[in-house]
């Protein structure tokens, strides 16, 4: 518990001060983010451009509008979906190979948050982490015949077995039963990524079937630890959330911003239009280092508990304070150097630090 | 021909036994005399079945004693009766051609139904001139002599329907529960143009003549039944394993029971005097109380529309889950129980099923007791359900909140996500759906969006389905749904087609939404008051008859006159479309004429005009010249309403005839003009692009701008979300 939070907490400040990464992170998703969405918005300001209810349509909204504004548009809204969908695909897999640069800058406090370094990096574990995405779709795979199978059970449960006359009860339990069991798996496929990804950048090595089987031996030797962490991590992004849907209900999208009016005079000329843009831009941002948040805590958890003999890194080794040793997750080689201080890295970070 | 009688009251022998039996053992009324005293229908028809259900084989034996009477003009030589189970013997029967033999490759034989006639005979031992034949789902039964009008005929038909281990066309068994429909010989309508029996089509089985039912099942004693009409008694026989249901129904025109061995029936409710049953799987129990509910505001909202329901009692099947249900026959609707997907708190606070349960009601007025021939007139019965559906949810559940576009536009796109998972979406009408692209999805990989529970290709997450507009603040206008299914298949057929002359794929957005859409946009021309009368009138002059379109429309020229008449045949009988456009406005201001006047002959004074004039208040003058173009790029023409408004507020009313290919209306104002709206109060439901009735002269910059960053920010949310899963 007490690892977990503590690397919930590290994670935090490594996150501020790569925010660099954040950066990139945000730009690449608004890169794809106006992409993705320039067909639809260019449709909209076609079709609309001189809409005589845009203020009834923001301020009491006709979905009767969207119908036909859908069915009006039916081949280009298509056409959007599809490109749409190719894109979120790219998204995917570019998103996986940049993550390589995020992560090896977050294990490694020594190195620069600069460009090329970023760049360095992914390069270096592009391919490695490219090849983890079709191990993680095996896992994928198994999880959904495990819930085919489960499926089939409750299906021959309820008819054969019960005949139909179960009672809401029984059946619910059921039912819950099995959406928890399978959550977990979901939650462990996703983490024997997040921990393959992890341990192909501590250990460094190539052979990305033995980090993935590596990483689900880790998480399951470890579950409290990971899990307790994962859903900490949950955290920040039901946060960022909360506070994009609170901030969205406070504008009035046609009206200056009152608020920001009172303090900043000049901004009485700026909409609400911007003002939202600005918020949901930020909200952005914050998901962006949710993302990298998650990661740095992960490594700092795998680091604590593996062996990073593979690497020996004398210079981490003098920045491993022994206050990380915690007595809820015991050492198992207490001889080894265990997991980073990301807040106490500038010193090592040194000059090369940007 | 001595089996023909002339007194078209006289009940059969058996029903007599039955009925002087009743009087001597139970003292009750006998059938014939409550009959006597509240007849509601001619009762052309009078069936007495006897069945045995045999739920190893799943097959019912049967006999049926049926007295008809010709209400017609016209001498008939023949009886013509609807065989419907044969529509699932084979791949060849016409039922399931219609149905393009989908689901049909690879059946065996449990799957596959039929009825064996065993015996046709004359009631009195008279000879038929030639043998019964039958022809798919049609058997046609010679008479020695034409049966002149107003004469009766008495037949014993001996029977076996073997049903379908699946639910076909609203018949068969899954699990232990049998739906029996269309499952005896019926006669079919006799018109005075003839015998209206069409072999079996699909959704083509609804047509039948009004007249009572005296239905004796004997089951297995585990079996729970509930059928038509009222329940007269149960009895278990002497071995104790087998259980006997009587009913007894009146003035209807079809007889449907289902028989399931684990559903419950608890002790029927009483609203507005009428006994509602409960048919309830046991898993979906605690939605019970709401469908009552439910039923009892629809209860009171037709007697006031239309009129009280006719019949004591009203049967709700609740289908276990894997069974399509959603179907109306007198005095008995079923509906689906797929509760088991739904999350708890859903199931107390949605309004699900409220909407199937409405229109299944709907139908025992659209069809229960004004039977127009669904065959001919689809629109007529599913139409006019769908409409008055659509009111009567408006009435109970309200009209549908009306949120911001932020708020509103976001609850659907999570909606979309707790539904259908972090994935690609595809238009389902799209060829992109099919691909394997357009069916990536994150959930869908580990298999989240199946359930045991829901049907395949359903799209859930964690095996939960939630349905839009079912959510509380997701409850948009009622009519939404229907206008979102009638676009795409708008110009595809004409509402009047025949069921089976409906274009591919256009039956249920033709037949329902776009007659319902046609009903709506009359009603908003004519008013809610008016179009109450005119259902109000439909419904009593035509209650326990067959009505057809025409009957329709003159009662709508009797209340609302000529114009109202003529709208609702224009926009019902043609597959043309409505789409009203304001295709440009410009308003420029007038510059006065300013400078030295020019002659006009030799003499006349020059002088220097400054142009502009001062008001009263000392103010300059000023005119504004503006033009408004309009235009119907739809293809039937109708009057429609012009709204011009002005910088002040101020607006100003153009009717235009709509007769033309396009007005072109200009003219000068004091005051700048802002924007014209056609159709301003929205009249025209059926209006394919609403977006475009309305056109501003000033550039909707800062409106559109906002609306381009909520896609934006949810853009770029979505990859977010295929993010969080990396």
């Amino acid at each position: 518990m007490i690892l977990a939070l503590r690397a919930f907490l590290i994670s935090i400040f490594a996150t501020i001060k790569r925010w660099k990464i954040v950066f990139f992170f945000f730009c690449f998703n608004l890169v794809f983010g106006v992409l993705i969405t320039q067909p639809l918005n260019s449709l909209i300001e076609k079709d609309c451009e001189h809409f005589g209810g845009t203020g009834e349509f923001i301020n009491a909204f006709d979905p009767e509008l969207v119908v036909d504004f859908f069915n009006h548009n039916r081949e280009s809204v298509d056409q959007f979906l599809k490109t749409g969908g190719y894109l979120a695909i790219l998204y995917f897999l570019l998103f996986n190979v940049i993550t390589a640069g995020a992560i090896a800058i977050l294990a490694d406090p020594r190195e620069s948050t600069t460009l090329k370094t970023f760049l360095k990096f992914a390069g270096k574990y592009g391919f490695r982490f490219f090849r983890l995405i079709f191990y993680y779709a095996i896992v994928l795979a198994l999880i959904y015949l495990l819930n085919g199978c489960l499926n089939s059970l409750l299906a021959w449960l309820f008819e054969d077995v019960w005949g139909y006359a179960a009672g809401s009860g029984t059946l619910g339990w059921f039912l819950d039963a099995k959406k928890y069991v399978m959550i977990i798996f979901a939650v462990f496929a996703l983490l024997s990524l997040n921990y393959a990804k992890t341990a192909v950048v501590v250990e460094g090595g190539h052979c990305t079937a033995f980090f993935m089987v590596r990483a689900m031996g880790f998480i399951i030797s470890h579950p409290l630890s990971t899990g307790l962490y994962f859903l900490l991590s949950v955290i920040p992004f039901a946060a960022t959330a909360s506070l994009y849907f609170w901030l969205s209900r406070t504008i009035d999208p046609l009206a200056s911003y009152v608020v920001l009016g009172g303090i900043l005079p000049w901004t009485w000329v700026v909409s609400g239009s911007f003002v939202y843009l600005a918020f949901s831009q930020l909200v952005q941002f914050l998901f962006q280092a949710c993302l990298l948040q998650r990661f740095g805590g992960q490594i700092f958890i795998y680091r604590r508990f593996m062996d990073p003999s593979s690497h020996p890194d004398p210079d981490l080794q003098k920045n491993i304070p022994d206050a990380y040793f915690v007595v809820d997750a015991p050492d198992p080689m207490p001889s080894r150097p265990g997991p980073i201080d990301f807040t106490d890295t500038a010193a090592a970070e040194g000059k090369s630090h940007v | 021909m001595s089996s023909r009688k002339t007194d078209s009251a006289s009940p059969p022998c058996s029903v007599l036994i039955l009925a002087v039996l009743s009087f001597l053992l139970v003292g009750i009324p006998p059938l014939l005399t409550a009959k006597e005293e509240v007849a509601l229908s001619d009762r052309l028809v009078e069936y007495v079945i006897a069945a045995d259900l045999d739920t190893e084989e799943w097959t019912i034996d049967c006999h049926e004693s049926i007295l008809f009477r010709n209400g017609t003009k016209n001498a008939t030589s023949e009886l013509v009766f609807h065989l419907y189970p044969n529509a699932y013997a084979n791949s060849g029967a016409l039922h399931q051609i219609g149905r393009r033999h989908r689901g049909f490759k690879d059946r065996d034989e449990a799957e596959c139904g039929y009825m064996e006639i065993k015996r046709v005979a004359l009631a009195d031992g008279g000879e038929f001139p030639a043998s019964p034949t039958i022809d798919d789902t049609i058997l046609r039964v010679p008479l020695a002599a034409p049966l002149e009008p107003g004469e009766s005929v008495s037949l014993e038909i001996g029977f076996l329907v073997k049903f379908p281990s699946r639910i076909l066309s609203r018949s068969g068994y899954i699990g232990q529960h049998l739906r029996a429909a269309q499952w005896y010989p019926k006669i079919a309508v006799l018109e005075d143009e003839g015998w209206n029996a069409p072999l079996f089509y699909p959704r083509a089985e609804f047509y039948g003549e009004f007249g009572t039912f005296d239905v004796t099942i004997t089951t297995p004693k585990d079996y729970n039944l509930e059928g038509t009409g009222n329940l007269i008694s149960t009895s278990v026989d002497e071995t104790g394993e087998q259980r006997t249901f009587n009913f007894v129904a009146e003035d209807v025109h079809d007889f449907s029971w289902v028989a399931d061995a684990s559903a419950e029936i608890p002790p029927a409710s009483s609203y507005s005097n009428v006994n509602v049953v409960n048919v309830v799987q046991p898993y979906a129990a605690s939605k019970t109380e709401q469908i009552n509910r439910v039923i009892e505001e629809c209860l009171k909202l037709y007697s006031e529309w239309y009129f009280p329901y006719p019949y004591d009692r009203l049967v709700i099947v609740g289908a276990p889950h894997k069974v399509s249900a959603g179907m109306e026959y007198p005095g008995l609707i079923d509906i689906s129980f797929r509760f088991p997907t739904h999350f708890d708190w859903l199931l107390t606070n949605t309004s699900a099923p409220a909407g199937v349960l409405i229109h299944e009601f709907t139908h025992q007025y659209f069809y229960g007791t004004v039977a127009s021939n669904e065959a001919d007139h689809p629109w007529l019965d599913e139409g006019l359900t769908t409409y008055s559906t659509i009111k009567a949810k408006e009435a109970i559940l309200g009209p549908g909140e009306s949120l911001p576009f932020l708020r509103q536009g976001e609850r659907h796109l999570l909606l979309k996500m707790i539904n259908e998972g972090i994935g690609i979406y595809a238009s389902p009408d799209g060829s992109f759906a099919d691909s394997w692209v357009g069916q990536l999805n994150i959930t869908s990989l580990v298999g989240f969006d199946q359930s045991p529970f829901c049907r395949k290709g359903e799209k859930t997450l964690l095996g939960y389905r939630i349905d839009d507009l079912e959510l509380p603040g997701f409850n948009v206008r009622r009519d939404i749904r229907v206008k979102k299914e009638y676009l795409p298949h708008a110009a595809s057929s004409s509402a009047l087609n025949r069921t089976e002359k409906f274009y591919p794929g256009s039956y249920h957005p033709i037949a329902y939404s776009k007659a319902a859409l046609s009903l709506l946009t009359l009603e908003n021309h004519i008013g809610r008051d008016k179009m109450i009368q005119v259902l109000k009138n439909y419904t009593e002059k035509f209650r326990f008859k067959h009505p057809r379109p025409a009957d329709f429309f003159d009662v709508v020229r009797d209340v609302a006159g000529h114009d109202a008449a003529d709208m609702i045949t224009k926009l019902l009988s043609t597959k043309g479309t409505v789409d009203f456009t304001v295709d440009s406005v410009t308003c420029h201001e007038v510059v006065p004429q300013r400078g030295f006047t020019t002659q006009k002959a030799p003499g006349d004074p020059v002088k220097f005009e400054k142009g502009r004039k001062k008001t009263a208040s000392g103010k300059e003058e000023q005119k504004y010249a503006w033009e408004v173009l309009v235009r119907n790029r739809g293809t039937e023409a109708f009057p429609v309403d012009l709204e011009l408004c002005f910088e002040n507020g101020l607006t100003k009313i153009h009717q235009w005839k709509g007769d033309e290919e396009f007005l072109l209306l200009r003219g000068e104002s004091d005051q700048p003009l802002v924007g014209a709206i056609v159709d301003p109060d929205k009249k025209f439901a059926l209006d394919l692009n609403r977006i475009n009735n309305t056109r501003t002269v000033r550039h909707q910059k800062r409106e559109i701008g906002f609306m381009k960053n909520v896609v934006r920010f949810w853009g770029q949310s979505y990859l977010n979300g295929w993010a969080f899963f990396n």
